[in-house]
C-alpha cells in the first residue's frame, strides 16, 4: 500500500516536471513544425534570470518569474527574426533540417554564453513555495504539487487558446497553409512572430519551475529537454492532451520502474517502452495516422 | 550519367586525391595529420549517416549507437577473446550492420520526427547500458582499457601514426567511390525516391522494406569501418563517442557540408573538423564561435556548402571551356 502511494507520488511529481519540461516545446512544434533543439537553452535562461534577480537583486519569487517569462518572450523574438523568418517557405525538409541544425547552434550560443556570463558553478532557486506535509512514510512537498497544478493549467490553458481562441485559430490555419492563410487575411508573419514569442516565455517559465527543484548549471537544460521531445512526440505530434496524458504515463512508469527495478534502470526502461509504443501506434497517443503513415 | 561510363573519371579523380594525399605525412607538421586522421573518419562516418538521412529520406539519430557498436565490438573481441585486430574488425563491421539493421526494421512504419525519436531510443538505451554497467565487460563511464590494434605498440609514435595515416586515407578512398557508384546506380535511384516522396515511390514499385533495410546496411557497413578503425586506432574505446556533443559534431558535418548530396558531408566533415581544430586557439570562446558558425551557415545555406561549391566549380569550368551546343549556356540556375 505505502509503495503504490509512494510511486503514485512520485510519477505525479515527475510527470508534473516533465510536463513543465514540455510547455513550449509543445506549441513550437504543434504550430510550426519546428523541432526546437534549443529548448534545454530556453530552460536554463529562465532559471537563470530568475537566479540574477531573486538572487542577487533579492526580487520576491513571483516578480522573478514574471521578468523570466519577460526574457524569454525577448529571447522568442531573437529566435523567430534570426532564424525561423529567413526560413519560411524554404519547403518540407530543408525547413525541418535546417531548423533543427540551427536550433542545435542557438543551443551551444546559449550554453556558451551562460557559461561564460555566469561561470560552471551550480546555482541554486529557492521553491516557489516553502513547506511539506508528511502522509504515511512519504514527504508530500508543497513545491511538487505547485509545479504540477501550474504546468497542467499551462497546457489546459494553451489547448484552449490553440482550439477556441480567434487567434488560435489563426495560428492553426497558418501552421496547415500559410498561403492559404495569407489569402485569408490572416497576417502569417505576426501570427507566427507571437507564437515563437509566448513558446519562448513559456519554456523560460518552465525553467524557472524546474530550477526550484533541480541545481541550475549551464549544460542543465539538456536531460529535461530530452524528456521534454520524448514527452511532446509520445502524445502525438504536438497535440497538448496527449502531452498531458504522455508526461504522466512517463512520470508514473519511471517511478514504478525505480522502485520495483532500481533506479539504474529507469531510462532504459522508459526509452524501451518509447520504441514498443512507436511500433504499435506509430504516430503516438493522439496523434493522426495521416500525418505520419506511409 | 551511368556508372561505367564514368569510370575513367572516377579513376582519374581517385588517382589524383592519392597523388595529392599520399606525400602529405612527409610535408606537413604531425599534429596537422593526426586532423586529418579525423577527418578521414568523420568523413566516412557523415557519408554513411548522409546516406541515410540526406539521401534515403529516414531521419535517424542511431548512426553514433552503430559506430560505437562496431567500436566496442572490436575492443571486447581483441580484449576479451585476444583475437587478431583484423578479425575483430571484420566482426565489428558485422555487429555494426546488425545494430543497424536491428534500428531500420521497427523506423520502417515511421516518417520523420517519429524516426527521430525511435533511433534516439536505441541510441539512449546503448549509452546507458553501456555506462551505468559496472561488471567490467563494457568498462563503464571510464571505457576499455587499452589493448594493441593494427599497428604494434613496438613503434616509435612518429611510425605509428604514418601507418595510419594510410589506413585511414584507404578507408575513406575506398569506401567514396563505392558510395558514388551506389548513388548513381538504380539503387541509389530507389534511396533518392523513398528519401523525396516514398508514397509515389511504393506506387512506382519500389519496395520500401527492402530499399530501407539496404540503406541500413550499406551505412552500417560505413559507419562499421569508421567505428573499427576508431577503436584501433585509440586503442581503447570511450563511451564519449555516444555523447550529446559528438553527435551534434558529426551530424554538423552532414547539415554544413551539405545533406543530400554526395560530396557535401566530405566538405562538411572536413570543414568541421579544421575549424573545431583551429577555434582551440580561442579557448573559452570556442564553443561561442561553433555554435556561431552552425547557426549562421544553416540559416544562409539551408543546403550547405556543396551546392554552393558545385555552382562555382561548373561557373569555372564553363569559363575555361565554354560548352558548344546553346542549351548548356545559359546560366547555370536556369537549367
Amino acid at each position: 500500500m505505502n509503495t503504490a502511494v509512494s510511486i503514485v507520488y512520485t510519477g505525479f511529481v515527475l510527470g508534473s516536471i516533465f510536463a513543465t519540461s514540455a510547455v513550449g516545446l509543445a506549441l513550437m512544434y504543434g504550430t510550426l513544425r519546428f523541432l526546437n533543439l534549443a529548448h534545454g537553452g530556453f530552460l536554463i535562461v529562465g532559471g537563470y534570470v530568475a537566479w540574477l534577480v531573486a538572487d542577487r537583486l533579492g526580487v520576491p519569487f513571483y516578480l522573478a518569474m514574471v521578468i523570466a517569462t519577460v526574457a524569454g518572450a525577448g529571447l522568442g523574438l531573437l529566435t523567430y527574426f534570426s532564424m525561423l523568418r529567413p526560413l519560411l517557405g524554404v519547403g518540407s525538409p530543408r525547413w525541418d533540417i535546417a531548423t533543427i541544425m540551427a536550433s542545435v547552434g542557438l543551443a551551444i550560443i546559449i550554453e556558451a554564453v551562460i557559461l561564460l556570463v555566469f561561470g560552471p558553478r551550480l546555482k541554486s532557486l529557492p521553491p516557489a513555495i516553502d513547506g511539506k506535509i508528511i502522509v504515511g512514510t512519504i514527504v508530500v512537498q508543497y513545491n511538487a504539487l505547485f509545479i504540477g497544478v501550474l504546468a497542467v493549467l499551462i497546457l489546459v490553458v494553451t489547448h484552449w487558446f490553440l482550439k477556441s481562441s480567434r487567434s488560435g485559430i489563426a495560428l492553426r490555419a497558418v501552421a496547415e497553409n500559410v498561403q492559404a492563410a495569407y489569402l485569408m487575411g490572416i497576417p502569417s508573419g505576426r501570427v507566427f512572430a507571437s507564437t515563437v514569442a509566448i513558446a519562448g516565455a513559456l519554456a523560460t517559465a518552465a525553467g524557472v519551475l524546474l530550477g526550484s527543484f533541480y541545481l541550475l548549471r549551464p549544460s542543465g537544460g539538456l536531460d529535461p529537454m530530452m524528456t521534454a521531445i520524448v514527452v511532446v512526440v509520445f502524445g502525438g505530434l504536438g497535440s497538448i492532451p496527449g502531452t498531458i496524458v504522455a508526461a504522466y504515463i512517463i512520470g508514473m512508469l519511471q517511478a514504478a520502474v525505480s522502485v520495483f527495478l532500481g533506479v539504474k534502470w529507469a531510462s532504459p526502461v522508459l526509452f524501451a517502452f518509447m520504441i514498443l509504443v512507436l511500433i504499435v501506434r506509430p504516430y503516438g497517443l493522439y496523434g493522426r495516422p495521416e500525418d505520419v503513415r506511409v | 550519367m551511368g556508372v561505367r561510363e564514368s569510370l575513367p573519371r572516377i579513376s582519374a579523380t581517385l588517382l589524383a586525391l592519392l597523388a595529392v594525399a599520399a606525400p602529405l605525412p612527409f610535408i606537413l607538421p604531425e599534429y596537422m595529420i593526426t586532423t586529418l586522421i579525423m577527418f578521414f573518419i568523420w568523413a566516412v562516418v557523415a557519408q554513411s549517416w548522409n546516406l541515410v538521412w540526406g539521401i534515403a529520406g529516414v531521419w535517424t539519430l542511431g548512426q553514433m549507437a552503430i559506430f560505437a557498436m562496431a567500436g566496442y565490438v572490436t575492443g571486447w573481441l581483441i580484449l576479451h577473446l585476444g583475437l587478431s585486430p583484423y578479425l575483430a574488425a571484420v566482426l565489428g563491421i558485422v555487429g555494426a550492420v546488425a545494430a543497424s539493421v536491428v534500428m531500420a526494421l521497427p523506423s520502417i512504419r515511421l516518417r520523420g520526427v517519429y524516426v527521430i525519436l525511435m533511433t534516439i531510443s536505441f541510441h539512449e538505451i546503448f549509452r546507458i547500458l553501456l555506462t551505468t554497467d559496472t561488471s567490467g565487460f563494457t568498462g563503464g563511464i571510464f571505457g576499455l582499457p587499452p589493448f594493441e590494434g593494427f599497428v604494434s605498440g613496438d613503434l616509435g609514435f612518429g611510425e605509428r601514426t604514418l601507418i595510419q595515416y594510410y589506413i585511414a586515407l584507404a578507408m575513406l578512398l575506398v569506401t567514396a567511390p563505392i558510395v558514388w557508384c551506389i548513388l548513381h546506380s538504380r539503387l541509389g535511384l530507389a534511396f533518392k525516391a523513398m528519401g523525396q516522396n516514398p508514397l509515389y515511390a511504393a506506387a512506382r514499385g519500389i519496395s520500401i522494406f527492402r530499399t530501407q533495410v539496404l540503406a541500413f546496411i550499406i551505412s552500417g557497413v560505413l559507419a562499421g569501418a569508421a567505428g573499427a578503425y576508431w577503436a584501433q586506432y585509440f586503442g581503447t574505446m570511450q563511451p564519449a563517442v555516444l555523447s550529446y556533443d559528438t553527435m551534434v559534431m558529426v551530424f554538423a558535418m552532414m547539415v554544413v557540408g551539405g545533406w543530400a548530396s554526395f560530396s557535401g558531408p566530405i566538405l562538411g566533415a572536413f570543414i568541421m573538423v579544421w575549424l573545431s581544430e583551429l577555434l582551440h586557439a580561442t579557448h573559452e570562446l570556442r564553443e561561442l564561435l561553433l555554435g556561431l558558425v552552425i547557426f549562421v551557415v544553416s540559416v544562409t545555406l539551408p543546403d550547405g556548402f556543396a551546392p554552393k561549391c558545385a555552382r562555382l566549380l561548373r561557373l569555372i569550368r564553363e569559363k575555361a571551356a565554354p560548352p558548344r551546343d546553346a542549351a548548356a549556356r545559359l546560366p547555370v540556375r536556369d537549367r
